[in-house]
């Protein structure tokens, strides 16, 4: 295999569960979710070749993959990623949380998802929105001050 | 400040993050292939599964078909991870003892718009636990039952049943998929009975030994997704058309139906719709080492009897159930940094004492039947741990007791959680 498809290999088996859970929120279901994650890294490897280097290849493959995703909630493809409407895939599961993150912008809450479902960096979320790093670190910042102040106001601990 | 709003958020959204690994590099690369050969290859395997349900249909008669068991893919690891998460993380004497290295790929349907495939683990008691994908599932009762605790050896832990069947409900609370299962032997066909009268045939897939039972799904049509024309059980026949078995699926009332609700002060919970939460007053309220806030409120709920709702649960009790209801109903409400004694009680309990390992005993006085009592972290570590709560007269008899189980793992919290296997860690 040639070194992009190892790389995109390697990104796939290192961090499948990020790319699933994230891709949930904006799919609406896990299974859809997995769907759009085997679908999105069988483009990407498909069309390795056309990666031009400009970003990170990581960026790439989750453009695609978040794309893929949205495609599964047949939402406008040309949508911004940064506008996508992410939810939480099962918000029973932690109602206040999940009330919280409602009350945040559609931006905000993808970049949360991005950062703590799928551990990405700063520049990798900076670069899947196409968006500024600065702009990411401005965004999560209120957005995390705006949720832990809820979560505390409503006496929910971790 | 910023690290603390990260832990906080960053424990939230991990507890809540689906952990199951179902990755598929080979399947990623075969998609990547170019479309022409993939055609040409689901056009085979198409075929191939065409004329397999055929055969089966042909021998069994349509809707039913045949797997053999040990001859079905083995399921892949994600999944027997699961099967195998299912006996560590069971309370003592609760493990349904799955054998996950044996667990197959059944088959697989579409329902809520998905693909959904079925896998089947057996058990070391001659049983076997089910699940479909990121949908439902359950463990049949074994062949053989281990003696209870504390029982004589061979006697039964519970009769075996013929079915079992669960369903995934819609937001009006009635049925709107149907998963289960069906034990061969007597039964031969499963249909599904109708509020209002009529029933339909479901098509079973049946597993050869060592599982030895039928399976089913059936997504619920939008013609029976009202109150008048729901699915109401699911009944098994022998070859002469006589029920075997029937599992009931009994209409809710909607005033037991939870909602989103918010109280006087503004705090958003989960509540059946019974209870009249505008009169609800807050009976306890202090503040637990961590710092966390800790309430209870109480409300009457419509129709007699009260609802309760704590940071960690809620629940009504009826008036016309409240002679039945326990002296002492009480329990640990397990949190990732606290945990808490809760308690209702029936008014000739005056007091409850709380018996620790060490020797350490509390008395807690109810307020107006209810009580929400910290159990402190001292508290946490193993020969120190709650051993039983005692409920008192007002003349200091005994009126109930509770043990406790200290050494269960996963209740208190620690700060290295232990690796149990499957993927799975716990406090111990």
């Amino acid at each position: 295999m040639d070194e992009r498809g190892s790389a995109i290999e390697r990104l796939y088996r290192e961090r499948y569960i990020g790319f699933r859970n994230a891709a949930a929120t904006v799919s609406g279901d896990y299974e859809s979710a997995r769907d759009a994650v085997q679908e999105g890294f069988a483009r990407a490897y498909r069309s390795r070749a056309q990666f031009r280097s400009e970003g990170s290849l990581e960026g790439w493959v989750w453009r695609i993959v978040l794309r893929t995703a949205l495609e599964q909630r047949q939402s406008p493809a040309e949508l911004p990623l940064d506008e996508i409407d992410a939810e939480l895939v099962e918000p029973g599961r932690d109602p206040v949380l999940a009330e919280a993150l409602r009350e945040l912008s559609p931006r905000r809450r993808l970049i949360v998802f991005l950062r703590y479902f799928a551990d990405l960096s700063y520049a990798t979320i900076a670069e899947t929105c196409e968006i500024d790093e600065g702009t990411v670190a401005a965004t999560l910042a209120q957005a995390r001050t705006a949720l832990a102040q809820r979560l505390i106001e409503e006496g929910v601990q971790p | 400040m910023i690290e603390l709003q990260d832990d906080l958020l960053a424990a939230h959204l991990a507890a809540i993050a689906n952990p199951l690994d179902d990755s598929d590099w080979l399947d990623v690369v075969r998609r990547a292939q170019p479309p022409r050969t993939r055609r040409r290859r689901l056009l085979v395997l198409g075929l191939a599964a065409a004329f397999a349900l055929v055969a089966t249909a042909l021998a069994f008669g349509w809707p039913q078909s045949l797997i053999d068991f040990f001859r079905a893919s083995p399921a892949p690891k994600p999944v027997k991870n699961n099967f195998g998460a299912m006996n560590v993380i069971a309370s003592q004497g609760m493990s349904p003892r799955t054998i996950p290295g044996q667990a197959r790929r059944i088959m697989s349907a579409v329902f809520n718009g998905h693909r959904h495939v079925l896998y089947v683990a057996p058990t070391r008691d001659g049983g076997f636990c089910y699940e479909w994908t990121t949908a439902m599932g359950s463990c049949a009762p074994p062949k053989h039952p281990r003696p209870l605790p504390g029982k004589p050896a061979g006697v039964p832990a519970g009769p075996l049943a013929t079915l079992g069947a669960g369903v995934q409900e819609t937001r009006g609370g009635l049925p709107g998929i149907v998963t289960g299962y069906v034990i061969a032997g007597k039964a031969k066909t499963v249909d599904a009975e109708f509020a209002g009268g009529g029933s339909v045939s479901l098509p079973i897939t049946w597993v050869s030994a060592p599982i030895s039972a039928g399976f089913f799904v059936y997504e619920v049509p939008a013609a029976h997704r009202t109150r008048g024309t729901a699915v109401r059980a699911i009944v098994a026949r022998d070859r002469d058309g006589k029920v075997v078995a029937r599992e009931l699926f009994p209409v809710e009332n909607l005033l037991d139906r939870a909602t989103a609700r918010r109280l006087p002060d503004g705090t958003r919970v989960s509540l059946p719709r019974m209870a009249e939460v505008a009169k609800a007053r807050k009976l306890i309220s202090f503040r637990a080492s961590n710092g966390s806030a800790v309430w209870l409120w109480v409300m009457p709920a419509r129709g007699g009897g009260r609802c309760y709702v704590f940071n960690q649960g809620s629940g009504c009790l009826l008036a016309r159930f409240e002679k039945k209801a326990m002296a002492m109903a009480d329990g640990l409400s397990i949190g990732t940094r606290r945990v808490l004694y809760w308690a209702q009680l029936k008014p000739l309990v005056a007091e409850v004492e709380l018996r620790y390992q060490d020797g350490t005993i509390e008395h807690v006085k109810p307020v107006a039947g209810f009580i929400l009592h910290e159990v402190g972290p001292t508290h946490y570590a193993l020969g120190h741990r709650l051993k039983t709560a005692v409920g008192l007269s007002a003349k200091g008899a005994i009126v109930a007791s509770h043990p406790f189980t200290p050494n269960a793992h996963g209740i208190y919290p620690c700060e290295k959680p232990v690796a149990r296997g499957y993927s799975v860690k716990s406090c111990p």
